[in-house]
């Protein structure tokens, strides 16, 4: 299977629709039930894809619509885990860090159902899945059951594994690894690697590993030991600082070049000069183009607009490509 | 005879409702004085757990700032406030400091006032008896700030770290003196996780060192995040000082102790504020036992680090055990029994 040359795509999640919001605090306050509650979910997936594709993006995403946080989400779905309540991650944002109280559990299929639904309504030929990393989850929660925070990972990562097996059953092409928090201990990489690995083995279609607000530093000794055929990494946030880190990359790059905390749109022409900075670092045959990170903490409007000055600044490059003959890459599986 | 005190160390979880106002505020729904009451309330019932609980040494939960460096960094020039970086190894973000010239305090930074708010709050709440009770700003650092900077200005990081010190720390330090505060709580995780040169180090402890000393205040110089026996020769630079210590990170403090006998106060970092694992009472009275028998003026018990890591809920649990165990080593005079 083919794509244009530089496929623009989301990271996974994207505003919430009020009226979603509307919804889901009315389902918690009782004025709406579960089933009231999953049709809005779905249409607000069908409103958030229509987005994207309205604005040419070539691979969505469902925008997470069901999903509170990333890291909750999963292990509301996973046996062994508890709430206690928020925990601050920056400035007035919060989210429900669960804290690890029992041998771990995968009881039934966590994303498939996500994927299904997304698959029926988008009309792109590939769509993109997210599903959060075993070191993440690892890092991301609080540890009272196991003894050390690597038995954790490896366990998560079995669980990690049988969804993603169970995603490509159901014939999912694309999935993403989201590891926000993979460099965060750099003592703790190479088993956290190793976790990442476990998850993914045996598993045969496009994996990329989504890696942000981190010291790519750090990440970069790794690039060739994961087994995953993408980096999805964020630059804009940092001004299009660091680009060197992925010189020499021998893997797909998904290039951040919006940044999702600002409400300032950017302009195509930032895009196109970004774009062409990185090139001089990785071939444009082995970049897909994306946001920095979620759109979901910014209003919808700016979010849409933002996907917009992507795939307009993507559509400039692309003219300049095509010049060299360079209009489609493989949605390449290994690389 | 050694002093044992109670202590609460930076942040206190924001509440979620507080945090619902910042939100509402943020978005134009409500007005200041809304939120000002907001700010209000939640610290009047922080501080009403906090002397329920008989906590000697507070702070009023840090519910106006968003991290360590802000909003502080929005009230200097010379610095834009840039994109999200993480604070350490921590699930945390903070906005980065970044410097874009000489940099200086402005005349409006709202810190001191915000002090004197508390101050106020705290005496409504102990209904006058507020001098029980000691009530420390807390700012971070000259080495922290400048390390935590994304610098495009200073050539030398070094002199980066001194103005932080003379240009923005100490007109603001002296107006906190003014104001009442008798004792100021500087974080300096950066000299304990590591990422500093030895060279940055020596000078971020000297230019802090020699901003106490000519301010003649008391400060106290917490450090978190790493060993404390890998530190101590920065340390010593704050010896008369209150010196805060994670013994949460430190692998084993025994190989180290003795050392710590040249310390005037010592703030012992025990309750892990990035866990949910509620420490054994024993264990940290073994603990604080033998810092006891240094024979330091005071020792101090007190969570590692600024609380936002963790739920509200397990922040009061932890600040109950702290202050129970608190409680009964005065009784029995720092022995573990």
């Amino acid at each position: 299977m083919n794509l244009p040359i530089l496929p623009t795509t989301v990271i996974g999640s994207y505003p919430r629709p009020k009226w979603l919001r509307e919804v889901i605090k009315g389902f918690r306050t009782g004025r709406y039930d579960a089933e009231a509650l999953k049709e809005a979910m779905d249409d607000a997936v069908i409103a958030v894809v229509r987005d994207q594709e309205e604005v040419g993006v070539d691979i969505p995403s469902d925008g997470e619509m069901r999903r509170d946080e990333m890291v909750e989400y999963f292990a509301e779905r996973i046996g062994g885990f508890k709430f206690y309540g928020p925990v601050r991650v920056w400035g007035n944002n919060y989210f429900r860090k669960p804290a690890v109280i029992a041998k771990l559990q995968y009881l039934k299929p966590i994303v498939v159902d996500e994927y299904l639904f997304l698959r029926k309504h988008s009309s792109r030929p590939v769509v993109k899945v997210t599903i959060t990393g075993p070191y993440t989850l690892t890092d991301w929660s609080f540890n009272e059951y196991y003894r050390s925070r690597e038995e954790l990972a490896f366990d998560l990562a079995r669980i990690i594994n049988t969804e993603l097996k169970k995603l490509e059953e159901a014939g999912c092409l694309y999935v993403q690894v989201d590891e926000p928090a993979l460099t965060t201990h750099p003592d703790e990489m190479e088993w956290a690697v190793q976790a990442i690995n476990k998850a993914v083995e045996g598993v045969n279609m496009k994996v990329g590993l989504h890696v942000c607000y981190s010291n790519y530093n750090i990440l970069k000794p790794y690039f060739d030991v994961l087994r995953v055929s993408q980096f999805a990494l964020e630059f804009a946030n940092r001004g299009f600082r660091d680009l060197e880190v992925v010189k020499g990359l021998t893997k797909e790059l998904g290039f951040g070049v919006v940044d999702v905390h600002s409400r300032r749109v950017e302009e195509p022409e930032e895009v196109v000069r970004a774009l062409n900075k990185l090139f001089s670092y990785v071939e444009p045959e082995y970049v897909y183009v994306n946001p920095d990170c979620g759109l979901k903490l910014l209003p919808r409007g700016i979010a849409k607009a933002k996907l917009e000055v992507m795939v307009r600044g993507v559509e400039i490059v692309r003219k300049e490509l095509s010049k060299k003959g360079l209009t489609e890459i493989p949605l390449r599986t290994k690389v | 005879m050694t002093v044992i005190n109670a202590a609460l160390v930076g942040s206190f979880p924001r509440p979620k409702g507080l945090a619902r106002l910042v939100s509402r505020f943020n978005s134009g729904r409500i007005t200041r004085e809304k939120l000002e009451e907001g700010y209000e309330l939640h610290t009047k019932k922080l501080f009403k757990l906090l002397t329920t609980l008989r906590i000697k040494y507070i702070t009023d939960g840090m519910f106006r700032w968003d991290d360590i460096f802000n909003p502080l960094i929005s009230y200097v020039d010379g610095v834009k406030v840039n994109g999200l970086y993480r604070f350490y190894d921590n699930n945390f973000f903070f906005r980065a400091p970044q410097v874009v010239g000489r940099i200086s305090l402005r005349s409006d930074c709202p810190i001191p006032e915000w002090f004197k708010k508390a101050k106020e709050l705290l005496n409504e709440v102990t209904e006058g008896r507020s001098e029980e009770y000691i009530l420390k700003p807390v700012l971070p650092g000259p080495l922290t700030l400048a390390k935590n900077s994304l610098n495009e200005y200073y050539r030398d990081v070094k002199d980066l770290i001194r103005d932080y010190t003379f240009n923005v720390l100490e007109p603001l330090m002296k107006d906190l003196k003014r104001l009442g505060a008798s004792v100021i709580e500087i974080h300096e995780p950066e000299l304990a996780y590591g990422r500093a040169s030895v060279e940055e180090k020596a000078v971020g402890v000297d230019v802090l060192s020699t901003l106490i000393y000519n301010l003649r205040i008391r400060a106290w110089v917490h450090t978190y995040f790493g060993d404390a026996c890998r530190i101590l020769d920065y340390l010593i630079g704050f010896g008369s000082y209150i010196v805060g210590i994670d013994l949460t990170s430190t692998k084993d403090y025994n190989a180290c102790i003795l050392q710590y006998s040249n310390f005037k106060s010592l703030a012992l970092g025990l309750y892990d504020s990035r866990s949910t694992v509620l420490e054994r009472s024993r264990s940290i009275r073994w603990c604080v036992s033998k810092f006891v028998k240094l024979h330091v003026e005071e020792v101090i018990i007190c969570n590692n680090a600024p609380m936002d890591f963790i739920p509200e809920v397990i922040a009061v649990r932890k600040l109950r055990k702290l202050s129970r165990v608190t409680e009964r080593l005065v009784v029995t005079g720092g022995k573990a029994y």
